[in-house]
């Protein structure tokens, strides 16, 4: 049995509003990549991840109303699919409750002044090191809110939290991300106190 | 004059500057007043702004291989919308599925390394429609590096082979296998070749030494056992040429 390779449909059956909703979606490509892979933290994760989520919306493109934030349904979209595959995954590390990671992050709070230096110096490779390390719940809200440049009840829609814990998420993920990176600066600028 | 706890639920917007204008001045007259809270806006205002700052970098740039590959889920799409505006297309289809699935096991369930052969045949023609872009020949001890660090088992690669005409492309994981099945995609005399790693001995493969030659949708496929994984070179060339690509590929993971 041989299979035959099936041509491409032919374009010109197209609807232009079609055309118009998957050009407009496309353009969104690297902020969902940049996203997938906060989430995931894996390359091909996250291109599996924006591929699955195009497939989804271009699938449910009628459903999209048009007029309204392309962006922000493509993220949910996206961020729903995560939470699917993830379910399903035995390999990913298990969803820490929201409420036990921010107590925990209470207990080690430390006494850094801040640093505008801090700013300048810090490389962009360590900066994103600091984002992985974030409990998930804060990296998702603080990269949605400061990279994507979501509003909070985008985020509260896209993530399925209210608006309240959403704000939280984020002060505690920016506290949290703050205190990484002076503390690695410390650690830098002390050797001996490391060993 | 607002407490601590009051001010730390209105710290986000207030390093946002969302709030009205009365309430952020309530909160600076606070901050003022209170150093631990002073310390914990100007972190917070930091690390915003660092953010900010580094939006562009941060996101960085899809692979010109996956915007390919998204634009190409239309296509795949524009096929399901078709059949769903069809009530009755589903249901021909079911019907079809239950014919073929039983035709298929009457006559192909001789063994199950020859369904298994079928799939990843399957998998290769897909996969191929939509290759990987042939720029510098990746490295293959470095892809079998990156592979075991996202993966989490080792993975030797057989590298390209000028004398062999093999070209190494990429490697993939294999659709639905969660990981367990790699994907490597090689150009052979210039046509598609896949080698499959299973991260396990096959159930029915019957000894390491033992080759099946298995020929299903038109292509071919080697199969054996090594190493506690399973193997699998698949290409549209007819024996002995494929033989002589899984020799190479066998010496290479040795």
């Amino acid at each position: 049995m041989v299979l035959r390779r099936r041509p491409p449909p032919s374009d010109s059956s197209v609807d232009p509003k079609d055309d118009e909703f998957a050009r407009d979606a496309l353009a969104y490509v690297d902020s969902l990549y940049g996203t997938a892979l906060r989430l995931t933290r894996n390359r091909a994760d996250a291109e599996d991840l924006v591929q699955e989520t195009y497939l989804k919306a271009f699938r449910a493109s009628a459903q999209f109303e048009r007029g309204t934030n392309l962006k922000a349904w493509l993220f949910t979209i996206l961020h729903n699919t995560f939470r699917n595959l993830r379910r399903h995954d035995v390999r990913s590390p298990v969803d820490v409750d929201s409420e036990t990671v921010e107590q925990a992050v209470d207990l080690i709070a430390q006494e850094h002044s801040p640093e505008q230096l801090l700013t300048r110096d810090t490389l962009d490779a360590d900066l994103q090191a600091a984002l992985d390390a974030l409990p998930e719940a804060f990296r998702q809200a603080v990269w949605l809110r400061d990279v994507e440049e979501f509003s909070y009840a985008e985020i509260a829609r896209i993530v399925g939290v209210p608006i309240g814990t959403v704000m939280s998420r984020i002060s505690r993920g920016r506290k949290l991300l703050y205190e990484r990176l002076a503390g690695s600066r410390a650690a830098v600028r002390r050797p001996s106190d490391v060993a | 004059m607002a407490n601590c706890r009051d001010i730390e639920s209105k710290l986000t917007e207030y390093v946002d500057r969302e709030q009205p204008p009365a309430e952020r001045l309530a909160v600076d007259a606070h901050l003022q007043a209170c150093p631990p809270c002073r310390a914990r806006a100007e972190g917070e205002q930091v690390a915003h702004d660092l953010l900010c700052s580094r939006r562009e970098t941060l996101r960085g740039s899809a692979p010109a291989d996956l915007r390919r590959r998204c634009a190409a889920q239309r296509r795949t799409s524009r096929g399901f919308a078709r059949l769903t505006r069809r009530p009755w297309v589903p249901l021909s289809l079911a019907a079809s599925l239950v014919l073929f699935t039983g035709l298929f096991l009457f006559f192909a369930w001789g063994s199950s390394v020859e369904t298994y052969a079928a799939q990843l045949a399957a998998d290769h023609l897909k996969c191929f429609q939509f290759p990987p872009s042939e720029g510098a020949a990746p490295d293959a001890t470095l892809v079998g590096r990156n592979w075991q660090e996202s993966m989490g088992w080792a993975l030797k690669v057989a590298a390209s082979a000028p004398t062999e005409q093999l070209r190494l492309l990429g490697v993939r994981r294999c659709g639905s296998s969660r990981g367990r099945v790699a994907h490597l995609l090689y150009k052979w005399r210039g046509q598609p070749l896949s080698v499959y790693v299973l991260n396990r001995r096959f159930d029915r493969t019957p000894t390491a030494s033992h080759d099946h030659d298995v020929n299903r949708l038109g292509e071919h496929a080697i199969v054996w056992t090594e190493h506690e994984r399973t193997y699998a070179v698949i290409a549209s060339s007819r024996m002995p040429d494929l033989q002589n690509a899984a020799v190479y590929v066998r010496r290479s993971i040795e």
